[in-house]
Order: structure tokens, then C-alpha cells, then sequence
């Protein structure tokens, strides 16, 4: 009976926080290619874990711009190494009485521990994160006391391209809340999945990370990710009766 | 050994997704000036507050480069219908006034001489300065404390997608009119809807061009925003220049941190607004809370 009410607590947690994830943080939108972890993983020249140590918003030629130090905890692709500073560049922020929003860039706060896809686009600047808010994961201690990795794609509209069956290429949007079951899961199972992506890609995998995985990935032997599935009709009753 | 208080972390998880701010009770949502935390934090003292122009009449400029996806007539066109769709409803007293063409391509804000900046809609054909992925982006540059918006402009990923003006559903890549429409929403002061008519909703079916008009909820957010039962100090666009908008000679814009620095006050003033999820959240936690004490 302890052990229902236990998992029960633990299912109505975790359906509540994604849930409440899927319909916070007011912001506008940008249209940006769906993106999943192989395409992110594909992408990115470098995939860090770390912490927020510094953010810092300044004009450059009549934009503001906002870099985010990360201190690197765990180097997963690229050359990076642990304890490392890692500069992340983005468009958008506050200086003093100005403020410039582009929706669709990740947050990022001091203190926070975060994993973060990176992409260069200017061979002299920081990296940006790939697909903007798509690459950045939040950390967080989960309510199987293990980490969890969370992102927040509120301010973004989803677009992805299909076939017609006259073999046109459409392109169709679709919100945050139908990548729900992929917007909060445990830290291992994200990087088992990127583990994946290099070994398919042909990369090395790390020390730190191989040594990672095999601490880390489940040790219960609960599947969380079917639990979130399980929950995603929930996600959506949820949502739709949220005014 | 199970730890004593397992579901504490549950508990602190909700606590923080309660923390974060909540969706209003209307369909239509405004653009907020600020968060509960990450970049765009509200400051001491800050109440989140909705963004929006100050004045009635808005003029914004097409870079003249156009783009080689589409013919440059047509897609002009449709930029200016998509802006045109905002100020039609009767209730608003919103005025969008195609300025005409600039060789302005940069999206700027000119703190130094606000008179030089120009609100622009760029098609970027050569270099797209952003994340790899991203179609279209709006960027809006405002003061956090009013709301006021003083400078948008748009940019449409024509380096990496291809953007059309046909009307044929089968062969509509991106539609330019469906995206900008969709976009102005932005530029103007609206967030996403749960309408899923809407123009400001985030789905929209394969292949759709039915964005380039508006939607009753997009007319009642325009409205809410721009009602024509306000007045304002410059109603009217009949004055506002027409022509060609030349990039000044001299672009240099200051560097380094803005000038002007705002006086806080210690008040923290919470901008989130009650919702019957986050009461069922709350009641959550509390059923947590009350687990983890009888467990003990």
C-alpha cells in the first residue's frame, strides 16, 4: 500500500511538473526546425555539462548580447575539459533600461547546472546553442532523487517537414506540448541517447561519460521514460483545460 | 535504505514549476516584459507588464534585397497584406504604415539617435546569424519598465529554407504572407493563443496558408492591446514619411553598457497570475508534503 502511495506521489509529481512546464513562462515565439538528440548531437561541434557561473548582457552594434559562462563538469563532444569555462553566445537580454527579446533563446540562470548542445555559426564568436531553446537542458534533482534533465520550448513553434504524396516537401508547425514526453527525462536516459548518436557517428565516447553511464543509467531498473509516456494522454487532458 | 524524505524532491520540483509564470486566463496572450528568472528576470521591484507601442501609428520598412527563393513583387506584397491584416479590425485604432524600402539590413537598436532606426523586415539570403534551424525570428527592443516598445524587426531564413508566394497548397514551402502574419502578431505585442484557429496559435496543418488572415481571437488580442476607445499622442499615420529610408553614412552605435541606470526599489512584486493548474499544483505539493509526514 506504502509502495502504491509511493509511486503514485511520484507519478502524479512528475505528470504535474511537465504538465505545468507545458503552460508556463509567458513569451512570444520563434519558428525553428524540430530537432531530436541524434539531429542535436549531429550538430553540435561540442556537448558539455556544467554550471552557470556568470551571464553578462552588453550592446554590440545595436544589439544586445548576452554570453553565459559555463564551468564544464562533464565534456561529452568536442574539445573541451573538465573544469573548463565554457562561453555560450546569444542574442537578446537586458542592460539597464533596454531590453531586446528574441524568443526562442534559451535561459539560462547563475547557479544553475545545465547540458547544452553547441553549434558554431562565426568562426571568432562563442557558440550558440543548437536550435536555440531545443539544445539547452535544465538539471534538476527528480523525484527518484536521481538528476533529470528539463527544457522549456514554450516560446517555440516546432516546424517539420513531410512528403506529400505527390512527393511535395510541406512544412508543418507543432507546439512544445507535442515533444512533451522529450521535454523532461532522467539525465541518464538523455545521455544514453547521445552515447548512441556518437558511437553511430563514429566519435569517441569519453572516459568521464562511458564511467557516467555506467554509475548512473538506471540503476533500479524503472523505466521512467514509460512512465512519462504513460502519463502523455494525461499531459494533453491537462493542458486542455488550462484556460 | 530509503531516504527520509523521498518526495521532497518531488515536492521542490513543483514547488519550482509553481514558481515559473503562468499562462493568463484569455486566449490571446501578450508578450510580458520580463520573467520570474533566467535573462529576462523581473528586477526589484518589476511587475511583469505586457509589451506594446506607444503610439498608434507604426511604420516599418522591406530591406530591398528581397530574396532570389521567390519573385521580389510578389513577396513585397505579401508582407505588406500580412502587417495590413492588423490594422483592419474596426475595434483597433492601430495604424501599420509600409514605409517603404531601406537598405537597411541589419536589426539594430540606435540608442544614441532613436530617429535612425528603422523597423525592418530582412530576408537573410547569404548568412543566417542565428541557430542553424530557425525559419523566421522577431526581435523587439523595449523598456522593461513600461513595456514600451521601441524598435522591431523581423528576419526570415532564406539562407538555409525556401520561402513561396503561390497560393497552390501542393506547392507551398514556407509561405512568406502565412509566416510574417504570424510574425507581426509578435512585432505588435502577442504571444502564442490556444486558439487553434488562430493566426497566433503555434500548429498549424501541412501546408497551410491560412495564417495570412486573422482570426477572431487574433482581433480581440489586437483590440485588447490597440482598442479604438483609447487615445493616444500620435493617432494618425497620415504625416508619417513615405520613401525610401537611406542607412545613415555614420552606423557606428555605441558599445559597451547603456547609459542611463534605473533606480530599484526592494519590493518584489510577483507577476504570475493564478491558475486552476497551479492550484492543483499546489494542492499536489501540499498531498506531498502530507505523505512524506506520515511516512516519518
Amino acid at each position: 500500500m506504502t509502495n502504491l502511495l509511493h509511486r503514485v506521489a511520484w507519478l502524479l509529481a512528475i505528470g504535474l511538473f511537465g504538465a505545468i512546464l507545458a503552460t508556463s513562462s509567458p513569451a512570444s515565439a520563434t519558428i525553428v526546425l524540430k530537432l531530436d538528440t541524434a539531429a542535436m548531437s549531429d550538430t553540435a561541434s561540442s556537448i558539455v555539462m556544467g554550471r552557470v557561473e556568470a551571464t553578462r548582457s552588453y550592446w554590440e552594434r545595436g544589439r544586445i548580447v548576452t554570453e553565459i559562462d559555463l564551468r564544464v563538469a562533464l565534456p561529452i563532444k568536442g574539445l573541451q575539459e573538465t573544469g573548463a569555462v565554457v562561453t555560450v553566445r546569444q542574442f537578446g537580454g537586458r542592460v539597464d533600461e533596454l531590453a531586446q527579446l528574441v524568443p526562442g533563446t534559451p535561459q539560462f540562470s547563475v547557479g544553475e547546472q545545465a547540458l547544452v548542445f553547441l553549434e558554431t555559426v562565426a568562426e571568432d564568436l562563442p557558440p550558440v546553442v543548437v536550435g536555440m531553446a531545443q539544445g539547452k537542458y535544465h538539471l534538476a534533482v527528480g523525484p527518484d532523487e536521481r538528476l533529470w534533465a528539463v527544457r522549456n520550448l514554450d516560446n517555440l513553434s516546432l516546424a517539420v517537414f513531410e512528403e506529400t504524396a505527390s512527393g511535395e516537401r510541406m512544412m508543418r508547425l507543432i507546439d512544445a506540448s507535442a515533444v512533451a514526453e522529450s521535454n523532461a527525462l532522467p539525465l541518464a536516459v538523455l545521455l544514453s541517447e547521445v552515447a548512441h548518436d556518437l558511437k553511430r557517428s563514429a566519435r569517441p565516447i569519453p572516459d568521464a561519460l562511458r564511467e557516467r553511464l555506467d554509475a548512473d543509467l538506471n540503476p533500479s531498473g524503472h523505466d521512467f521514460t514509460t512512465d512519462f509516456k504513460a502519463l502523455g494522454p494525461r499531459l494533453d487532458r491537462a493542458q486542455e483545460v488550462t484556460p | 535504505m530509503r531516504h527520509p524524505t523521498p518526495y521532497l524532491p518531488a515536492a521542490a520540483l513543483l514547488a519550482i514549476a509553481i514558481a515559473a509564470p503562468s499562462s493568463t486566463a484569455l486566449a490571446y496572450k501578450q508578450t510580458m516584459t520580463c520573467n520570474e528568472s533566467g535573462i529576462y528576470a523581473c528586477e526589484a521591484g518589476e511587475t511583469a507588464l505586457p509589451v506594446y507601442w506607444p503610439q498608434r501609428c507604426i511604420v516599418y520598412h522591406i530591406n530591398e534585397s528581397g530574396t532570389s527563393d521567390t519573385d521580389n513583387d510578389a513577396a513585397f506584397e505579401a508582407i505588406q497584406q500580412s502587417f495590413a491584416q492588423w490594422s483592419e479590425p474596426s475595434c483597433t485604432n492601430l495604424e501599420v504604415s509600409f514605409g517603404g524600402f531601406t537598405n537597411e539590413d541589419e536589426v539594430r537598436y540606435n540608442q544614441s539617435n532613436p530617429s535612425s532606426n528603422v523597423n525592418v523586415v530582412v530576408f537573410r539570403d547569404d548568412i543566417w546569424p542565428h541557430s542553424s534551424g530557425v525559419l523566421a525570428l522577431t526581435s523587439v527592443t523595449f523598456q522593461p519598465r513600461t513595456g514600451e516598445i521601441f524598435d522591431a524587426d523581423i528576419e526570415l531564413n532564406t539562407a538555409e529554407y525556401r520561402f513561396s508566394t503561390t497560393d497552390n497548397r501542393l506547392r507551398v514551402g514556407i509561405d512568406v504572407a502565412n509566416t510574417v502574419t504570424h510574425e507581426a502578431g509578435h512585432f505588435f505585442g502577442l504571444d502564442h493563443s490556444s486558439v487553434r484557429e488562430s493566426t497566433m496559435y503555434a500548429t498549424a496543418p501541412s501546408g497551410e496558408t491560412s495564417k495570412r488572415d486573422l482570426h477572431e481571437d487574433d482581433i480581440e488580442g489586437i483590440c485588447a492591446i490597440y482598442s479604438a476607445d483609447t487615445s493616444s499622442s500620435d493617432d494618425s499615420c497620415a504625416g508619417a514619411p513615405v520613401g525610401y529610408f537611406e542607412k545613415p553614412l555614420n552606423t557606428s552605435i555605441s558599445s559597451g553598457n547603456t547609459s542611463s541606470s534605473g533606480v530599484c526599489s526592494t519590493t518584489a512584486v510577483s507577476s504570475r497570475t493564478p491558475s486552476p493548474l497551479h492550484a492543483l499544483a499546489s494542492i499536489g505539493l501540499l498531498a506531498l508534503a502530507a505523505i512524506t509526514i506520515r511516512r516519518r
